[in-house]
């Protein structure tokens, strides 16, 4: 450990003796509040897989509702709106989908990737012995409570759960009287987004700094994997965005409760209220919200870029198709992320010229997305694949990123955007970038280091049953979204039938919510094949998949302060099919003679 | 870490402590979270068609401020000198300074509540400024019912009215009935003066100007019949064109660099214990640096927030 950590002249960095010193800790201290890394990042995977339930149940509520429009509604219905017969109201509706985006954002996603992959994968594949700040770790996990908290007490107040929409724009959202659920439940879902604000910030400035500070030796910036990589651009996204969501949050916070007006104009009588005072400036809040939300899209997926790029190299056994310009496109999505925001915007009234500048930055995005896609499929040509769960789950991230991406393109389109801006063509597009890829990196990511976590295998044939009903559900679930957009669909319509033009839909959107469920109850065997696994999968060794980064040197599961034997660091982590050894694998640690590396020449090139 | 040099050492990264590195990059995401609230600032008085800037009216004491901003510069200087004591392992004297340090941030925050009395004090809060003359009508009328919804006269017909219901009080409570009454007789002009001012405000058969004169009158009149504590909580009417905004922007802004400030005294504060209680060693060298860059962070806040809000 000491290697990692020299004694400093200050005296500082003695996080180092933990291994050395460390006895037996009690249930409580080693299981609930843990300072270990891994312990953390389980915890945050299960609190993620919790949640991921209540949101797509929150999905399922919403999909009825477009299926079957005031059809009483299984479970909820008779349960809170017997007097109705069991139909849920329109702002009962307006709520379902502001709390399933909500809930599903900041409570599965962002978490899932940071907290729970970044967590248990960082100090592995960089080889530390845990973060730099283990008790900052802890609270970051532990900030999330407070946050599910709110968010789930909201639904029990007066007027239900926050209704404007995750983007909360206001007057809706700042005037108490704008809708039903403008009133607590507003409050307490800004209060639940500070929460998830204040862990995160904790969360990326403890990555940003592990993963600057603690690399074993060796292990320079350019032998990172490039998981590493993704982790650490997103704790900067993190680090730098999301501030200002907080301070905006905060603003609104201080409308509702103490009367500022930042996002409130003077003179606005919202449904026989008071008149507001002040000259607040509505657009104000959309600005300073997708300042933060934009690169949010990017801290949603770049983590799981950089998981995927990691699971496709090892089972094709090949190298990483350029793996610099991998880390580069990383950086430039970042980078051209932070100055995007407005074309979330083009509808809310824009400078024709500045629509313009946005829209160019916006489609620049694609260059280093489409050096991504090309790096994987070089990746795979060629390659020995092995079609295991996370390779497949690896592969539907790809080709469902693929979609995605190019729905994204139309959307910077300005022209393009005024016509399907709010229709089920965005709809369609950021759940084929944010559930098709994240979630399917996620799958796969959850199958590819499960072994390192518990030391057992999950069951392949019903992870192959999972992704394959995954795969389907999805694709029938949100690909019809993109014909519903260009059909003029609206989003965040309790009944679209009600227009005529839209009536023919109703059959689409039945057929819908059916691939729907089949999506959703496909995710039991996910949990399922996760917990049973998790006592009763096959045991294995260290190293399962004969992958090449340094988390496959320690045991599994590793034990407290990771590695029984310190990794030093000799080359980059895909070295698959080098020539230089019999296996195809040649592991980060593995160190060579001189004279096994000139045993074997560089093939000479044929001219 | 005594084998640490025994092992040849090859450290990644930059060659400072983790604690240090954290703090920097922490302090990265702060200057993010003030920008948001400085370009709102920027953005709001921009797209605002005025700006209330007069000293009188918004009770901004650029004097107080400039000795504030002197204060915190001072408290820079002496969080260095602590942790120059600190290199020099003298942690008497580090404690000695981290203690001055904490004193002025006490006198910051001092001055600072001056500051914030003399808004509360003349209602210059969000959401409560009348920015037109009828607003100011408005809020006045309002003041003065609640006021005197609070009097004394009000407390003395409520208990009068309660003695009438029961049976035996006029024999039991003799004297105190007799009391009161003579009491609400006495109050009869000022109730006068009171309802008649109320009437004028709203039929609007005054402005804005002879209303606080009638104000000033009703005020002094009651003061001499120690008539209606509550009257002290009306305000003057005073009309800020956007004054809300500007309160707004104000108050969050130095709202939260005053909690800032709270923060690092309470970092002070456990400085100072360890020091005091013998226990502040070279481990703490990190600690103290810590905490100067916090400070330092918190000082330049203020050194953009001072011109932003007082000056310009």
């Amino acid at each position: 450990m000491s290697t990692l950590n020299p004694a400093h002249p200050l005296g500082h960095a003695h996080s180092g003796d933990d291994a050395h010193t460390h006895h037996e800790l009690s249930f409580v201290r080693k299981y609930v509040f843990s300072t270990d890394h891994k312990i953390i990042g389980i915890q945050f995977l299960c609190t993620t897989l919790l949640m991921l339930m209540v949101g797509g149940s929150l999905a399922l509520g919403v999909r009825w509702q477009l299926a079957f429009p005031w059809k009483t509604m299984p479970i909820i219905g008779p349960l809170l709106f017997s007097s109705q017969g069991g139909v849920v109201p329109p702002e009962f509706y307006t709520m379902l989908f502001t709390m399933h985006a909500t809930v599903m954002i900041f409570l599965v996603i962002i978490p899932i990737l940071a907290g729970a992959f970044g967590n248990f994968v960082i100090p592995l594949q960089i080889g530390a012995d845990d973060m730099a700040f283990p008790t900052l770790n802890m609270l970051s996990y532990w900030f999330m409570w407070p946050a599910i908290g709110f968010f789930m007490s909201s639904f029990f107040v007066e007027g239900g759960g926050a209704a404007a929409g995750w983007t909360s724009y206001p007057s809706l959202s700042a005037q108490a009287a704008a809708a039903p659920g403008s009133g607590a439940g507003q409050t307490l879902w800004l209060m639940g987004v500070t929460f998830v604000g204040v862990s995160s910030m904790m969360g990326s400035v403890n990555y940003m700094t592990t993963i600057i500070n603690m690399r074993a030796p060796g292990m320079t910036l350019f032998r990172m994997p490039t998981t590493i990589w993704a982790m650490f651009i997103t704790a900067i996204l993190q680090a730098f965005a999301l501030p200002v969501l907080t301070a905006a949050g905060f603003m609104l916070l201080m409308d509702r409760l103490v009367g500022t007006c930042f996002f409130t104009p003077g003179g606005l009588i919202i449904n026989n209220a008071e008149p507001t005072v002040g000259s607040g400036q509505i657009l104000l809040w959309q600005h300073l919200f997708w300042f933060y939300s934009h690169p949010a899209v990017y801290i949603m997926i770049l983590p799981a870029m950089g998981m995927v790029s990691d699971m496709i190299s090892t089972f094709s056994r090949k190298p990483l198709f350029g793996y610099k310009p991998m880390v580069y496109s990383l950086s430039a999505i970042a980078g051209l992320g932070f100055i995007v925001w407005g074309h979330h915007m083009f509808m809310s009234g824009m400078n024709p010229y500045l629509g313009m500048t946005f829209m160019l930055s916006t489609m620049m995005i694609a260059l280093p997305s489409a050096v991504k896609t090309f790096n994987w499929l070089g990746t795979l040509w060629g390659g020995n694949i092995q079609f295991t769960v996370p390779m497949l789950n690896s592969l539907g991230f790809v080709s469902m990123f693929i979609v995605g991406g190019l729905s994204g393109i139309f959307m910077a389109a300005v022209p393009v955007d005024i016509y399907i801006h709010d229709t089920y063509f965005i709809v369609a597009h950021f759940h084929y970038v944010l559930f098709g890829a994240t979630m399917f990196g996620v799958f796969g990511g959850i199958h590819y280091w499960f072994p390192k976590m518990f030391g057992r295998m999950m069951n392949e044939s019903v992870g192959k049953v999972h992704f394959v009903l995954s795969f389907i559900g999805f694709n029938c679930t949100f690909f019809p979204m993109h014909l519903l957009g260009v059909a003029g669909m609206p989003r965040r319509l309790a009944d679209p039938y009600n227009y005529p033009y839209l009536a023919h839909l109703l059959p689409m959107n039945q057929f819908m919510t059916y691939s729907a469920i089949l999506m959703g109850f496909a995710q039991f065997l996910l949990l399922g094949n996760f917990f049973y696994s998790m006592f009763k999968g096959k045991k294995v060794g260290r190293n399962p998949w004969n992958a090449n980064s340094l988390e496959w040197t320690a045991p599994s599961p590793p034990g407290h302060g990771n590695f029984d034997i310190l990794p030093v660091v000799y080359r980059g982590p895909y070295e698959y099919a080098s020539p230089l050894v019999e296996e195809d694998f040649l592991p980060q640690t593995r160190r060579l003679t001189p004279e096994q590396m000139a045993a074997v020449k560089p093939p000479a090139t044929a001219h | 870490m005594t084998h640490a040099t025994a092992t040849p050492t090859l450290k990644m990264g930059v060659p400072i402590p983790n604690g240090k590195l954290g703090m920097w990059l922490f302090l990265g995401t702060e200057i993010m979270f003030f920008t948001a609230f400085i370009g709102t600032y920027i953005v709001v008085r921009m797209g605002s068609p005025g700006w209330p800037t007069d000293p009188a009216v918004t009770h901004i004491k650029v004097a107080l401020g400039g000795i504030n901003t002197f204060v915190l510069i001072c408290s820079s200087v002496s969080v260095v000198l602590a942790h120059e004591a600190m290199a020099q392992r003298n942690f008497k004297r580090a404690t000695d300074w981290i203690i001055a340090t904490l004193l002025l941030a006490c006198v910051f925050l001092g001055i600072k509540s001056v500051e914030y009395y003399g808004k509360f004090d003349h209602d210059i809060l969000p959401g409560r400024i009348p920015e037109t003359e009828t607003l100011a009508l408005d809020k006045l009328q309002r003041e003065l019912d609640s006021a005197f919804k609070t009097s004394e006269l009000a407390v003395l017909r409520k208990k009068l009215a309660d003695w009438e219901k029961t049976p035996d009080a006029e024999t039991k409570y003799a004297a105190e009935i007799k009391k009161s009454q003579d009491r609400v007789t006495a109050l009869g002009p000022v109730e006068q003066s009171y309802k008649e001012l109320r009437t004028k405000i709203k039929g609007r058969e005054i402005d804005l100007h002879q209303a606080e004169e009638q104000l000033t009158a009703l005020k002094s009149a009651a003061q001499n019949e120690n008539f209606a504590r509550g009257l002290s909580s009306v305000h003057e009417p005073h009309v800020i064109l956007y004054g809300n905004m500007f309160a707004s922007s104000y108050f969050i802004m130095t709202g939260f660099h005053a909690l800032h400030v709270v923060i690092g005294m309470f970092m002070f504060g456990g400085i100072i214990w360890l020091g005091k209680t013998q226990r502040l060693g070279s481990q703490h060298g990190v600690l103290v640096e810590n905490c100067g860059l916090y400070w330092h962070f918190v000082d330049l806040v203020w050194i953009f927030l001072f011109p932003l809000l007082y000056i310009i």
